[in-house]
């Protein structure tokens, strides 16, 4: 008999709160998190707009020999830890129990301007301006800076291996699929345990690029909302005047355990994760494929591996970026995918009110998709004001709306470079 | 020869089997399979000294370069552009064309839905001297800061002009996979596994599990890494890990040997073609070998729990019944990490090891993520009889391995 994998833990730092109670009522609400950016000044740039945690949950300064500093590494803590108590779980540090994995998507940190920042001041000296020290003495004084150690809080090298350490997993997975990342987390610790390699992981996403270098790389893609007049509106997903996405951060997670186990141990079951799907565009790097034909695959995919049809789907937890091209496209990709039963489908972004999440976003997204059996609500897609004729489906435009019947939610992610992940969710039961 | 299976398995069993159809390789001795053939039968090195001007910026001052020359042609400039590309990408492309081109398939004709790549990659920091221009550009001396420094956000402006819009692109680790899923046209899964070492092992592990549960037919899996840039050579260096790199350029890297005094840097890629076995019989492919079992496992480095984390991996991934022949292991050269692995394999086969292969690190210099994949290509293209194990058992706790047998020569 094939196994099965429930959600029995979550846990989720973002912009409008931390914890999950909090950022279902905020999101239910349809409150917004998304203001002048204020961790430096953006008034150089094209956008000024950002989706920041203002006020973070305290995290211990280590986890056994790992340090823990700085944003994503912080807040990615803070949400695994809330998943761990919600999921009844001992950390059993130190143990590394061979049946328990994590997986983790993380970004790419971005120090490399503070390392440098730092590098130069050192060697400066009282006579030179840092900015005045050549490139080459700055990368020959690098092995004696002790600025390069921060590198330690890149994603990949520390994070997930504290996380482990955090959740006494004796596997450890790190992914980076770009905005597809953290629900390929999920998903690549769902087929883990279906086919018996563990019974229990922790798996999430989290991610912080509101620094100078990437918010002026996005703004160079011109992929960023310029609408800095309205800060609050900038991200309105499907939306006729929608300019571009707004840069988010935070952490989600969530903890899967096989059915039996899960029972066995009395666990709390919030949902069951049903089927993934994933594919790719092979397209371009930036831009999804304009017919929807990747992002339809992997829709199809997750229903196949669930067992279930277009006609049970009850909700979509849309990509929905604010984005011209991926909002056109998605929709594209939902009618295909679910045919004439597309009409009858609300579509939700959770990204219209914490901003773009990258890495973190599939994870932070799966904690808000399973809102439809927590609170038996979906979401609204907050800004949307003016239908757009490449956006025509039912967007959940205002408040809040309840869950009427049982069926299947489906949650899209569609990272940069044509990576596509679905996740089909329904009820424990 | 082989050690029990964990009491508590239970995975499930598959009527699929998972076969290699395809083979690519970009090392510092060579570029393609036949020139790594021919390298490894005529004993030659790979590791250069760096530029006098450059190497007191690049520790240990030596490494492992592929001639960038030698990549000319190697990779579908019609479908991927040189700008776009991080130095990690070009060699995972080049590889992967070839491993592409030697399975049969080129895919010319648009998306090819049942075929996906996962690739192994490692920390890619962006190209040094323009970041750091820009960086300097910014900052300013602030005695009222702790730090002593702050970045001038009223430069800002001027700063960004010398940026591009790809240049933070080439620095995302998932470049890779998304540079050669547009160069195969593989439309089904596309993955990027990070973290550590044993990244490049994971993903071909993880490809082998996606085609034996059928979410695809093809696979192409493995890894890419180019470590030559300033800021990540010198935390490795500050880590410990690297090796001093003065003496003969042919004994720099040494690893598993007595006098083993850290890693010289190496870059390289190599990619594997996974197929789903009746389907690559049924095409006529050429088989290379097949791949029967995969496991990956952490435990906080250095430690004796470490070593019993080598040890279950190695356990894991071998199939029951089957005896094992050969291991190759990464060989770091960092002396604490070669030790854990001796451990970890008489640990594992407590009745005798088996034979233990030689690794491209000795030749090439470490490859990082990349060091595994090579080796399971180079054990591939040298075909000898029996089970055989490529391990990845990394620095920073994460371990995998992958079981394989390689067909008859």
């Amino acid at each position: 008999m094939r196994r099965r994998v429930v959600v029995t833990g979550m846990g989720v730092v973002s912009a409008i709160a931390s914890g999950v109670p909090a950022f279902w009522d905020r999101l239910a609400a349809g409150v917004t998190g998304t203001r002048r950016l204020t961790r430096f000044d953006p008034t150089g740039y094209p956008s000024h707009v950002a989706a920041e945690v203002l006020d973070p949950p305290p995290v211990p300064d280590r986890i056994g020999p790992y340090r823990v500093a700085g944003i994503p590494f912080s807040h990615a803590v803070a949400a695994a830890v809330e998943a761990l108590r919600d999921a009844g779980l001992d950390a059993s540090a130190g143990d590394w129990l061979p049946r328990r994995a994590v997986f983790f998507s993380g970004g790419c940190t971005d120090l490399l301007q503070e390392i440098v920042a730092a590098t130069a001041t050192g060697v400066a000296g009282a006579d030179r301006e840092p900015r005045a020290v050549p490139v080459d003495e700055v990368a020959r004084a690098l092995a004696s800076s002790a600025a390069v150690d921060d590198l330690d809080l890149y994603s990949e090298n520390n994070l997930s291996p504290a996380l482990a350490f955090l959740a006494g997993a004796g596997q450890c997975h790190t992914l980076s699929s770009a905005c597809a990342g953290g629900s390929q987390a999920i998903g690549d610790a769902w087929r883990l345990i279906l086919r018996g390699d563990a019974d229990v992981a922790l798996a999430g996403g989290g991610d912080s690029l509101i620094t100078r270098q990437m918010i002026a790389g996005f703004c160079n893609l011109t992929a960023l909302s310029r609408r800095n007049d309205d800060p609050a509106g900038a991200s309105r997903p499907f939306d006729a005047g929608r300019d571009g996405f707004v840069m988010g951060e935070g952490a989600g997670f969530v903890v899967l355990e096989e059915y039996e186990h899960a029972r066995r141990r009395g666990a709390a079951m919030h949902a069951e994760l049903a089927g993934i799907g994933y594919s790719g565009d092979a397209h371009r790097l930036t831009d999804p494929r304009e017919d929807g034909s990747g992002m339809r695959l992997s829709m199809e995919r997750a229903l196949q591996a669930a067992g279930a049809g277009p006609e049970d789907v009850i909700w979509i937890n849309a990509h929905g970026t604010s984005t011209e091209a991926n909002d056109a496209a998605e929709t594209r990709a939902i009618h295909l995918a679910l045919g004439e039963a597309a009409r009858g489908v609300p579509v939700s972004s959770t990204k219209s009110m914490i901003g773009h999440l990258v890495h973190g976003a599939g994870a932070v997204e799966t904690v808000a998709s399973v809102m439809a059996f927590g609170r038996r609500v979906v979401h609204p897609t907050a800004n949307w004001a003016e239908r757009d004729p490449t956006c025509d489906l039912d967007y959940v435009p205002g408040a809040a709306r309840d869950v009427t019947r049982a069926g299947v939610v489906l949650n899209n992610s569609f990272g940069f470079g044509g990576q596509n992940v679905t996740l089909a969710l329904r009820p424990a039961v | 020869m082989s050690p029990s299976p964990p009491k508590e398995e239970v995975r499930a069993a598959s009527p699929r089997r998972v076969v290699v159809v395809g083979l690519g390789v970009v090392v510092p001795v060579g570029v393609g399979v036949p020139a790594l053939r021919e390298a490894a039968a005529g004993g030659r090195g790979g590791i250069s000294r760096h530029p006098e001007d450059r190497a007191a910026a690049l520790p240990p001052g030596v490494g492992g370069r592929v001639p960038r020359e030698a990549l000319k042609g190697r990779f579908d400039g019609k479908l991927l552009r040189l700008s776009t590309m991080s130095e990690a990408t070009l060699l995972g492309a080049c590889a992967a064309s070839e491993a592409l081109e030697g399975a049969g398939l080129r895919h010319s004709d648009g998306p090819f839905p049942e075929a996906g790549v996962y690739v192994g990659s490692y920390i890619c920091p962006p190209a040094f001297d323009k970041q750091a221009k820009t960086a300097l550009a910014l900052t300013e001396r602030d005695a009222g800061s702790p730090r002593g420094w702050r970045l001038d956000d009223e430069r800002l402006p001027h700063a960004l002009k010398s940026q591009s819009a790809f240049d933070f692109l080439k620095a995302l680790p998932n470049m890779i996979a998304s540079h050669v899923s547009i160069q195969g046209h593989l439309a089904g899964p596309v993955g990027t596994f990070l973290g550590s070492d044993a990244s490049g092992l994971q993903a071909v592990g993880e490809a082998y599990h996606a085609v034996r549960a059928g979410e695809a037919e093809v696979m192409l899996a493995g890894a890419a890494w180019s470590p030559f840039q300033e800021v990540l050579l010198a935390w490795l260096r500050r880590r410990g890990l690297l090796g001093r790199g003065d003496g003969d350029l042919g004994t720099a890297s040494r690893p598993d040997s007595e006098d083993a005094d850290g890693m010289i840097p190496g870059e390289g890629a190599a990619f594997v073609v996974l197929e789903e076995r009746e389907r690559a019989l049924g095409r006529g492919a050429r088989v290379h070998g097949e791949v029967v079992g995969y496991s990956s496992r952490f435990a906080v480095p250095g430690g004796e729990s470490d070593v019993r984390a080598r040890a279950d991996a190695l356990a894991r991934a071998i199939p029951p019944g089957l005896p094992v022949e050969a291991v190759v292991l990464d060989g770091t050269a960092v002396p604490w990490n070669d030790r854990a692995d001796r451990e970890a394999v008489s640990l594992a086969f407590p009745r005798g090891r088996p034979r233990i292969l030689p690794s491209a690190s000795g030749p090439c210099g470490f490859l990082g993520p990349a060091t595994g994949p090579v080796n399971l290509v180079a054990a591939l293209a040298d075909p000898r009889p029996g089970l055989a194990l490529a391990c990845s058992f990394s620095v920073d706790g994460t371990h995998a391995v992958v079981a394989f047998q390689s067909s008859a020569p």
